[in-house]
């Protein structure tokens, strides 16, 4: 046995002590010395009693840096997209401005119609809104006498709370609105435009919370390559399509948040173990999201799995009790859906208020059709399908190309080589990103179950946004919901992808290729604004 | 680390340089138009229909024609354009375009200016009804005229002569109008967060990516 072996505290860093002195003096001393000692370390044990001020400094410590960077530019860059767009141009925005404004007006839930404020109808009239949304060639305006005429309205304090609808955004729950009536008050004494600039700055305060979240979740989920988080983090902290819409007055901003929470808290789980307070998180975060918009529907499903393998797993360390932690995340979970339908009934309304109609009217067709539509908004048909999409791939021309550039009020797009060009970088990110699932596929296996759960969450999503497409399309004969925005909830999922891609370039390189997507989502970024402002103001 | 450092470098000065290449350019601009008003709804289709017409003067260096069809999801559109019976210039633009009132189809720049062209428009098949916009060529009541019943406005579109950089300073004024916050002063706002972002960005890559 070696030297440093038989030693009781082995190691360098132990001090060597004197021998201990002898005689009553001395005894007087160690025991003076040992009280004083006593007494010191009774007081540290005091000073060591977590309070929640400690508490929370230590958790605001834990925070990797560079996620409350990658935080910092997505708040920056959304701020910027605030400025770039023009009020109004963003899909539905004068219905969800509508929707905060009776809220904060009238303290209550607008109808669907579509009769805004007098105030709301007056700028949207001096902004041409109608004129430039959906005409590319007409842009915003662009004479001083019309800058007066538009600021002789809005110093003129028309009435705000004459609302009487919110058009397609009364379906939606009132979280969002309800944050967006905090800056609306804050701007009240300012002009309609001041109010909703302030509301697209909390939507890039949102964008902020996604960029966050998305940076732990990737940390998580690669917990062993910490250079990977930050590339994921940062692609999607650059992404234009969620600066686009958190640069707006928009729930899908707030969505994203609480998705990238949701799979962050998911992921948590599946790497530490499901706890009491992370059960609470949970919950809450899924009350949150149901709260938010309708589209966090989709995701329950995945959310409900995860929960289950999460209290099975859960059980060998606290056994029964894991099963309270699944009650008490669902529980959390649904009360506010069964406030609401609790709310409605008793007032005599349908279960689920406006929402009710959109189920009623569910299922047009069979179930069979049903499926098949949603198949092929998504995936090239299968044989024996029904064609539904006649002349277009979706996959390529619906989500592809209109994923990689189309804003305003989804009229302002790329030249088609873009797209081309697009394609070519998104083949070369799909290789490298085959190729670590290859090189990690032993620990995919372990993970499969966690694989699965966020599969279904995206089915989920994907399934919702189909069907309401196929309703779309069966009622109304309209080209459905092909707006790649509502696949914002799976951008944790993305900045997964693009971190492990960037992994897949080996040790030696990974770095750097990891650096080019970040430059690669940047250029992205800034050629979208451009393309924006050569829209609206060239 | 050295190799990320010079992956940011060169990846920032590609898109400097093509920012630099983009601006130079000069936007498109509608150089004519065949004069037919463009009367919204005029009619519907559901796709793979063909309709001529008279396309006046198109101007020299057309490079793209913007038609007055809509949808939300669009078929392919092609056009041809005849002067006599010599085909002169086509072009299409694939399905899946966004929800616009017009549809620009680019097509084989035109070396010289057409007079009395011929345009013939062919849709493919489309998932959701295909609005038609323009005049109908005869006075009807009918409410469901398909394409070869309306005269379509078309607008043909060339680089103008002006460059975005020298079109800049106008460019910057425009966007100080209809905002919150109005005057030109929002441009340097909007490019300080840019420029922000981009150092951030730069800062934290060096730092982490190693």
């Amino acid at each position: 046995m070696s030297r440093r072996g038989s030693s009781k505290t082995p190691g360098p860093t132990r001090r060597p002590t004197k021998p201990p002195a002898v005689g009553t003096r001395a005894f007087n001393r160690r025991r003076q010395a040992s009280k004083k000692q006593t007494v010191r370390k009774q007081a540290r044990r005091k000073r060591s009693v977590p309070t929640p001020t400690l508490h929370l400094r230590e958790t605001l410590r834990r925070i990797p840096r560079a996620a409350l960077l990658c935080a910092l530019i997505a708040c920056l860059n959304a701020a910027c997209w605030s400025i770039i767009t023009p009020p109004f141009q963003v899909p539905d925005e004068p219905a969800h401005f509508a929707y905060t404004q009776q809220l904060a007006q009238n303290e209550r839930l607008p109808t669907a119609g579509e009769s805004y404020s007098t105030e709301e109808e007056l700028v949207l009239q001096g902004l041409h809104q109608e004129a430039v949304q959906w005409h590319p060639e007409v842009h915003t305006i662009s004479s001083a006498s019309e800058q007066h005429k538009l600021q002789a309205d809005l110093a003129e304090h028309l009435p705000r709370d004459d609302g009487q609808g919110a058009g397609v955004a009364a379906s939606q729950p009132p979280l969002y609105y309800l944050l967006e009536t905090i800056p609306y008050g804050l701007g009240s004494a300012g002009t309609l435009l001041d109010q909703l600039e302030l509301m697209r700055l909390l939507s890039a305060l949102m964008a902020a919370v996604t960029a966050f979240f998305v940076f732990l979740f990737v940390r998580e989920t690669l917990p062993s390559t910490p250079w990977a988080w930050t590339v994921g983090g940062l692609c999607v902290a650059l992404a234009p399509l969620l600066g686009f819409m958190s640069g707006a007055v928009n729930p899908d901003a707030m969505l994203a948040s609480v998705s990238a929470a949701t799979f962050y808290c998911l992921a948590r789980g599946f790497r530490r173990g499901l706890t009491r307070n992370l059960a609470i998180a949970l919950g809450a975060v899924s009350a949150i999201g149901f709260l938010t918009k309708l589209n966090f529907i989709g995701l329950a499903p995945g959310v409900v799995l995860g929960l289950i393998v999460l209290s099975l797993r859960a059980r060998r360390t606290y056994g029964r009790t894991a099963f309270g932690y699944l009650a008490l995340a669902l529980a959390i979970a649904v009360s506010p859906v069964f406030l609401y339908l609790l709310v409605n009934l008793a007032s005599g309304h349908p279960g689920l208020g406006i929402v009710s109609g959109t189920f009623e009217s569910w299922h047009t067709g069979s179930v069979f059709r049903e499926i098949s539509h949603i198949w092929q908004f998504y995936l090239p048909r299968l044989p024996g399908m029904a064609n539904d999409f006649p002349g277009i791939s979706t996959t390529r021309q619906i989500w592809f190309d209109r994923g990689v550039g189309l804003y305003g009020w989804l009229d302002t797009s790329f030249p088609v080589w873009v797209d081309n060009v697009a394609l070519v970088a998104a083949g070369l990110i799909a290789l490298l990103y085959i190729r670590s699932l290859v090189v990690v596929r032993a620990v995919l296996r372990e993970r499969l179950v966690e694989l699965v759960v966020y599969l279904v969450m995206t089915i989920g999503l994907l399934v919702l946004i189909g069907a309401s497409s196929y309703l779309n399309v069966a009622n109304e004969g309209s080209g459905g919901w092909a707006h790649p925005r509502y696949l914002l909830p799976l951008l944790p999922l993305l900045a997964a992808v693009l971190a492990l891609a960037a992994r897949g370039a080996g040790r030696r390189w990974g770095p750097a290729v990891g650096a080019l997507l970040v430059v690669l989502f940047l250029a992205h970024d800034i050629f979208s604004q451009l393309q924006v402002i050569a829209r609206f103001y060239g | 680390m050295r190799s990320v450092k010079i992956a940011l470098v060169a990846g920032l000065t590609l898109v400097v340089i093509a920012i630099g290449v983009t601006l130079s350019r000069a936007p498109l601009s509608v150089a004519g138009t065949n004069s037919i008003p463009a009367k919204l709804a005029v009619g519907h289709t559901w796709g793979n229909a063909h309709s001529c017409q008279r396309g006046g003067t198109l101007p020299q260096g057309t490079s793209v024609i913007r038609v007055s069809l809509s949808a939300d999801v669009g078929p392919k559109v092609s056009l041809s354009v005849f002067s006599g019976s010599r085909l002169l210039t086509k072009g299409e633009r694939g399905a899946g375009w966004g929800e616009e009132e017009t549809v620009s189809v680019p097509v084989r720049r035109v070396s010289h200016p057409v007079r009395n062209a011929f345009i013939c428009t062919t849709v493919g098949p489309s998932i959701a009804h295909l609005q038609i916009n323009g005049t109908p060529r005869q006075a009807t009541s009918s409410p469901t005229l398909g394409l070869r019943d309306v005269l379509l406005r078309m607008e043909y579109l060339r680089p103008g002569r002006k460059s975005w950089w020298s079109l800049a300073s106008s460019v910057a004024y425009h966007m100080g109008l209809g905002h919150a916050a109005s005057g030109t002063w929002i441009v340097f706002l909007m490019l300080a967060l840019m420029l922000a972002v981009v150092i951030l960005a730069s800062r934290l890559a060096l730092r982490e990516l190693r």
